[in-house]
Parts: C-alpha cells; sequence; structure tokens
C-alpha cells in the first residue's frame, strides 16, 4: 500500500513536472497581440501611446501598427527555445529591467526574428501562449498580451 | 558560322548595390545586430554599408557614421535614388524623446530603405515607419554615383 502512495506521488509530480516545462510552439506566435505595455526607461511622447493598440500576426500578413507592415511570407524559423538564464548572458543583456524580472520564473522561452519575405523583421520572445515581448529600438520593449 | 553568346544583362552601380543589399538581407537573417560588426554574422550599421559598397566598389574604405557623416566622399541631395545613404544624424527622437546615436541605412527605392538596426539586425524599413521618420534624416550621394 504504500509503495502504491510513493508510485501516485511520483506519477503526479512527473506530470506536474511535464506541465510545467511544456514546450511552447511557434504557432502561438501568430494571431492577435495588443500591446499591454511600453517598456521604456525615460520615454515620453508618442511611443507611450502605443499602449492598447493591436498587432495583428498572421502567415501572409502583419498589421503592425507599431512599425511598419509586412505583406509576404512571415517565418519563424530563426525563433528557437532558449534558456533564459543564458539569454541573460547574451541578447538578455540588454533587455530592460522589468523584462527580465517577468522572464526570470520562465525557465525556457522561445525567442528570435520573425522573417518577412525572408528579411528580420520582429525580434520577439513568447513566454507563454498569451504573452509575448517585441523588441523595438534602443532596448524600447513592448509587453504584448493575447486579444482574444 | 560563328556562335553568337548572349550578353548578360548590364546593371547600373545603383541597381547592383539594391541587389546586393537585397541578398545580403537574405543571408543575415536571424542575426543580431553586432557592434563594430561588418560580415553577414552580424553588422553595425556602418558595418552594414561598407559590406554592400564594396561589393561594387572594392576600393571603397569603411567609415564609421561619424566619418561618414563628414567624409568629402559623399554629398548631401535633396532627393535621393536607390543607392544612396540615408542618415539619421545624433540627437533627440521626438517619437519617444530619447537621444539616439548616428545611424546610417542605404535607400533601395522611394518607399523603402535597408539597414542595421539593433532592435532588428538587417533588415527594410518603410520611408514612413513612425519610429525612424520621427527623426531628423538626410540623404548622401556617394561620389562613385554621381
Amino acid at each position: 500500500m504504500r509503495n502504491f502512495g510513493w508510485t501516485v506521488s511520483l506519477v503526479t509530480a512527473a506530470v506536474l513536472c511535464a506541465c510545467s516545462a511544456a514546450r511552447l510552439s511557434t504557432e502561438q506566435i501568430y494571431g492577435s497581440w495588443r500591446v499591454a505595455e511600453v517598456l521604456c526607461s525615460g520615454c515620453a511622447g508618442p511611443v507611450l501611446s502605443l499602449k492598447g493598440k493591436l498587432i495583428e500576426i498572421g502567415k501572409e500578413h502583419v498589421v503592425n501598427p507599431v512599425g511598419d507592415d509586412c505583406e509576404g511570407t512571415l517565418n519563424s524559423q530563426f525563433i528557437k527555445q532558449i534558456n533564459f538564464r543564458r539569454a541573460l548572458m547574451g541578447v538578455g543583456r540588454t533587455w530592460p529591467t522589468a523584462v527580465r524580472e517577468a522572464l526570470a520564473a520562465k525557465p525556457k522561452i522561445l525567442y528570435g526574428f520573425l522573417t518577412c519575405n525572408g528579411v528580420n523583421y520582429m525580434q520577439i520572445a513568447l513566454t507563454s501562449p498569451d504573452s509575448a515581448y517585441y523588441f523595438e529600438e534602443d532596448g524600447v520593449t513592448l509587453a504584448l498580451a493575447r486579444a482574444k | 558560322m560563328p556562335e553568337i553568346l548572349p550578353l548578360a544583362p548590364t546593371t547600373t552601380p545603383r541597381e547592383q548595390l539594391v541587389d546586393a543589399a537585397n541578398q545580403a538581407s537574405k543571408d543575415a537573417a536571424g542575426k543580431l545586430y553586432t557592434p563594430n560588426g561588418h560580415t553577414i554574422a552580424g553588422f553595425d550599421c556602418s558595418g552594414f554599408v561598407t559590406y554592400i559598397y564594396q561589393k561594387i566598389f572594392p576600393h571603397y574604405l569603411h567609415l564609421n557614421t561619424d566619418a561618414i557623416e563628414s567624409s568629402a566622399l559623399f554629398r548631401k541631395v535633396a532627393f535621393p535614388q536607390a543607392g544612396d545613404l540615408i542618415f539619421f544624424p545624433t540627437g533627440i527622437n521626438p517619437y519617444d524623446k530619447k537621444s539616439y546615436g548616428n545611424h546610417v541605412g542605404i535607400v533601395l527605392d522611394g518607399n523603402t530603405w535597408i539597414g542595421s538596426q539593433t532592435s532588428t539586425g538587417v533588415a527594410k524599413v518603410k520611408m514612413l515607419n513612425p519610429w525612424w521618420s520621427s527623426r531628423t534624416k538626410f540623404f548622401l550621394q556617394y561620389a562613385m554615383l554621381a
């Protein structure tokens, strides 16, 4: 009986572990996103009005009021799963503190470039199916929330 | 009867610059902006200009952004053509009220320029991009394109 209890505990732990480490999919990048927050130390001016804007990422079209629209083929081949702690030693060094703190609890994220017609287009980090970060010029970062 | 060989279509240096920039943008896909970078593995903005210009003008020597701005090899033009440079001088971007350093890219056509930006690496940018169009800019023509 005691062994059965241990087995149940181990299986439960294994399932919980598997769920929390579930891999994000690049497919989850596509869809509608709303700018939930503009992360920019010392920023003022029109950039702050980006909050609330809707970005539509389709596979053949992007409506992007933040940057340029994309007319053509979107590709996520350069978006890879990365270890956040390792990222902090590289590209993540330039990310705003708020982003680094928010990501600290995420062991794995999807990060990289979406391309438009084979050319770099958006630098993005997907942290859950419903949250992402869009990295803009000189450290300005937009926190994105899935638009329902 | 001697065989007549088809001649390859000739292209102008400006067209060659655009072709080279388009090809490099595909080759550099997935790569980050790299300070002082001047290869496909990673470019900074002037490194990208050097890489493309040297493809067409092998004697072009690398100039950083400050040197491009002050070089006698470039002159300001009011109406840019493909292959000219688009130059963003140091200043404050009214879009976010932050100060930025120089930046340079290559004009592809009347609607688009290309460069290596910190946010995207090598990427194409619309002239009306809300971020970049807010900054002061001017256009420079290389002496060999005059």
